[in-house]
């Protein structure tokens, strides 16, 4: 069993790369509790308590600093909750074993996508389609290291809807993989740039954890005193994060973003293997 | 948290620091009033998640608020829908 100082370095650690990166941390955090003999479903329920906290750590000054696509969130929100709630319901029902390949496959994808995409020219004008133009999906922030204001238009968000039914099903099945799944779809079909696509997953995470969550409160997997250690490291490591994202250069944030992703496919790969 | 009465760091995922409850908002309804007339070390932490819990739940609410009074019909309606997801699985899953 893991002691309380542990619970909250780890928690810090996962609140702090997960707020930079947008993956809300459960994929540093569930592998860790399970090392330490931790039942996974157990440190699932605790995790999503967690991911609630690196949300919120980071929103506000995510929201306040013009990088979170508030538009972009709360239309992708829509999907990515109802897949939430698919797929915490769906999970008692089927094995997860093809998910984890299903997953690990398109995440290995997007990997190579994510990397072949090459930054768009500076002026380079997007054609928005006319969803992307009616739901006005577009954004500019002040960029701090290339002291710049940058602005930026999404487009294919009708693309994207089922991407985010998918991210969600990650995070309500699997409990993990959500936000992964959520920057690859940000990244390779909506166009955001590394920075927003971080913050608006940031500002996504806690209310897909929220829809997915009541299952827990039932099912007496939730443990408190677990649950609560994390929720103060990740927050205190999220806002960390938070003030350092700003004055990163969006290469920068797209490599750890890269570097977890294969984290994340091993431990699906893994974890998918293992349930076989 | 048995630090506090037997020095011991180690967390024994122990039943009384378990949640069992219907849902999310029976848990808030519970919990609220048995903290307030008998505070314990579980209540006080119940609480302290409980109020994370509903920070995403206010970022919606607010953000209803703020795109009907921006007038932003359409942003309203994407709002209210997913706040209408988010309440009723808190609710009902």
């Amino acid at each position: 069993m893991i002691g309380l100082i542990e619970v909250l370095l780890l928690a810090v650690f996962a609140g702090f790369v997960g707020s930079l990166t947008g993956l809300g941390g459960a994929a540093i955090i569930t592998p860790v509790l399970v090392y330490f003999d931790i039942p996974i479903k157990v440190a699932i329920a605790a995790s999503m308590v967690a991911i609630i906290a690196t949300s919120s750590g980071s929103a506000s000054s995510y929201v306040k600093e013009r990088l979170s696509n508030v538009r972009a969130a709360f239309f992708l929100e829509i999907f990515t909750a109802i897949g939430a709630i698919t797929g915490a319901i769906v999970t008692g029902l089927i094995s997860p074993t093809p998910l984890y390949f299903f997953f690990a496959g398109t995440l290995i994808t997007s990997l190579v996508a994510i990397r072949l995409r090459k930054p768009k020219a500076p002026g380079a004008e997007v054609h928005q389609d006319r969803l992307a133009s009616w739901l006005r999906l577009e954004g500019s922030y002040y960029d701090k290291p290339t002291k710049k204001e940058v602005t930026y238009k999404l487009n294919r968000p009708a693309e994207a809807a089922p991407g985010m039914f998918v991210a969600g099903l990650a995070a309500g099945m699997l409990g993990i993989g959500g936000g992964a799944f959520k920057v690859s779809v940000h990244e390779t079909i909506l166009g955001m740039p590394s920075k927003v696509s971080t913050a608006t997953s940031n500002f996504i995470i806690g209310m897909t954890a929220l829809a997915g969550a009541s299952v827990y409160f039932s099912s007496g997997l939730l443990y408190l005193d677990l649950a609560a250690p994390l929720a103060i490291g990740t927050t205190l490591g999220a806002m960390a994060g938070a003030r350092v994202l700003p004055n990163l250069k969006d290469e920068r944030v797209r490599s750890l973003f890269l570097l977890v992703l294969v984290v994340v496919i091993i431990e699906m790969l893994y974890k998918g293997v293992a349930s076989l | 948290m048995n630090y506090a009465q037997t020095g011991s760091q180690t967390l024994e995922l122990t039943s009384q620091w378990s949640v069992t409850s219907n849902n999310f908002f029976s848990f808030v309804a519970s919990g609220l009033p048995s903290f307030i007339s008998s505070p314990s070390p579980f209540g006080l932490v119940a609480l302290g998640v409980i109020l994370l819990m509903l920070t995403p739940y206010v970022r919606v609410l607010v953000s209803v608020v703020y795109f009907a009074k921006t007038d932003d019909v359409r942003y309203l309606g994407i709002t209210l829908v997913v706040l209408a997801i988010i309440t009723l699985s808190l609710l009902y899953l």
